[in-house]
């Protein structure tokens, strides 16, 4: 029954909640924040900050390197890369009795809870076995995603800080398609050509006075043709 | 009329009784996945530690071929009880415990009571570049994969089979029990082929064996043969009140075997029936029901008229389920 309701929140969250992603275009690899699949109501892209970008990591052959980009919306990253991940931050947010605001615990209004919001986003550009772990959540494919047709499934595994992570959800294109096992695996299948979209969501309970929660999203991106 | 009223109680010892049918929800899979139908058993199996409570109405109701009240069969009212439980992701087993009311339609020899309880254990596996086990978790896109269960089971006769009507005669059709143990053995197959529509294959063979009746007569039911087909097509889902509603179209085979009475085979027993099923299935958060109409189709029944109150000669079957994972 937990876990039902697990999924049920999962998937208003997933629904809602903003993305984060990376395309690959003739500059380079440009980060998007927003709705990928905007409703009527909603706007696809919404502009960030300089301070939102946390971290970018470049990754070839087998070694990485943390980028010092020039900061201009949208980022673009220029640097030929494996894989690349950004990670991103909106900050602390406060569900209170009037709404939900951007700011910590302690500086909101009447709060009910609390939390961090982490974001990172990988994009693999070339297929390289050997990604080295990373810290923080992520997602991984278990063989080469960029051979991969319509129909077939993914072989994927999420890490917590370098560890297989189990019974978080995950969610193709927004919708949530189950949870990872106890080896933190899960199998998704590609709907479509371009551009995929696999998301997962873990939260940490903390407990300081700035935030009940810190809530880790990941989204991994690559492309079928 | 003995005869006859021997099949349909064969019938409903066998089908009805091992169906296990009806998961409410599989984890995530509960608003979607693959759907189950009413009679056709699916490939799903019990999630690892959790509880299946089951109960199934099926109501037939006889064709009558002469105008006054005599012992034709009337109406069989079948409830059955069950509970199940997952011992692993890929093993369930249930106990069953049927009550049945019978009756004819000049009352002349009425049985209601507890029948033959049955246990029944059900491994399940699956095709996934190859044949595994069911694991302990599956995503949506895994429960589209080809899903497949064999499953055995066996009654212990705990329903009286000794019965008698007013004027002291047993008619082994109109007891509760069968007097010896039963045994089925089958199989099934699911493939949920688009998000909304699932397909269900179930086969299963049922044998029983040769029972002396307190009248000292030796009767040996028919062994019987079934093969049922299955689509459910996931028409409404509800995510904010957790709200599912599944059609269910199913096309039944039965093949009952002719039966025995000290050793010789008996007339007016026997035959082929095709049935449709039309009905849905509600899901509601960890609680499914489902209701449908049973009718047959097509019969070839070996001495077709005289087999008054037996399986083919039905008006309809109501059939209702009810199943709710803890």
């Amino acid at each position: 029954m937990g876990r039902l309701l697990l999924f049920f929140l999962t998937f208003f969250y997933f629904s809602s909640a903003h993305q984060l992603w990376i395309e690959k275009g003739q500059s380079g690899f440009v980060l998007h924040y927003g709705h990928r699949k905007a409703a009527e109501e909603e706007k696809k892209f919404i502009k960030y900050s300089a301070e939102n970008i946390k971290r970018i990591i470049c990754i070839k052959d087998s070694s990485q390197e943390i980028l010092h980009t020039e900061f201009s919306y949208p980022l673009t990253v220029t640097q030929k890369c494996d894989v690349i991940q950004i990670d991103f931050s909106t900050g602390y947010w406060t569900k209170t009795v009037n709404g939900t605001v951007n700011t910590d615990k302690s500086s909101a209004k009447s709060p009910i809870f609390s939390w961090y919001s982490y974001e990172s986003v990988i994009y693999i550009n070339r297929w390289n076995k050997n990604i080295p772990l990373s810290d923080g959540l992520y997602i991984w494919s278990l063989k080469n995603p960029l051979k991969a047709k319509v129909g077939e499934k993914l072989r994927l595994k999420l890490f917590f800080n370098g560890r297989p992570v189990s019974d978080v959800p995950v969610a193709y294109d927004g919708k949530v398609l189950g949870l990872t096992d106890k080896d933190g695996r899960i199998n998704i299948r590609v709907r479509h050509k371009g551009l995929q979209h696999i998301e997962a969501t873990f939260r940490k309970k903390v407990n300081t006075k700035k935030a009940d929660y810190i809530i880790y999203t990941t989204t991994l991106n690559f492309e079928v043709r | 009329m003995k005869k006859a009223v021997c099949l349909v109680t064969a019938c409903f010892l066998s089908g009805h009784v091992y169906a296990h049918h009806g998961v409410a929800s599989l984890g995530v899979a509960g608003l979607e996945g693959p759907g189950s139908p009413l009679e056709t058993s699916s490939s799903l199996t019990l999630p690892e530690g959790k509880f299946l409570a089951y109960l199934k109405l099926d109501y037939a109701d006889f064709k009558k071929y002469t105008p006054q009240r005599d012992d034709e069969t009337d109406k069989y009212i079948f409830w059955i009880y069950g509970i199940g439980y997952g011992i692993k992701p890929y093993l369930s087993v249930y106990l069953f415990i049927p009550y049945y009311t019978k009756k004819l339609e000049d009352n002349s020899f009425n049985s209601s009571g507890f029948a033959d309880i049955s246990f029944m254990g059900v491994l399940g596996f699956k095709y996934d570049e190859g044949f595994m086990l069911i694991p302990e978790r599956e995503s949506l896109d895994d429960l589209m994969d080809w899903h497949f269960t064999v499953y055995g089971g066996f009654t212990v006769p705990t329903g009286d089979p000794n019965i008698r009507d007013k004027d002291g005669n047993i008619d082994p059709g109109m007891s509760l029990g069968f007097g010896k143990p039963t045994v089925t053995v089958g199989a099934t197959a699911t493939k949920q082929l688009t998000e909304k529509l699932t397909f269900v294959a179930d086969t299963n063979y049922l044998k029983f064996f040769k029972y002396r009746y307190a009248d000292g007569t030796e009767y040996q039911f028919g062994d019987e043969f079934r093969f049922n087909t299955a689509f459910a097509y996931r028409l409404i889902t509800d995510y904010k009140d957790k709200l599912r509603i599944d059609l269910s179209l199913e096309a039944n085979f039965l093949n009952l075997g002719r039966d025995k009475e000290n050793g010789v085979g008996l007339n007016a027993t026997g035959g082929k029936i095709l049935y449709g099923l039309y009905g849905f299935r509600l899901y509601y958060k960890t609680v499914s029901t489902g209701f449908g109409i049973k009718i047959p189709h097509w019969t070839d029944l070996n001495e077709e008229s005289q087999q008054q109150g037996s399986e083919g000669k039905e008006n309809y079957r109501l059939i209702f389920t009810f199943s709710a994972l803890f």
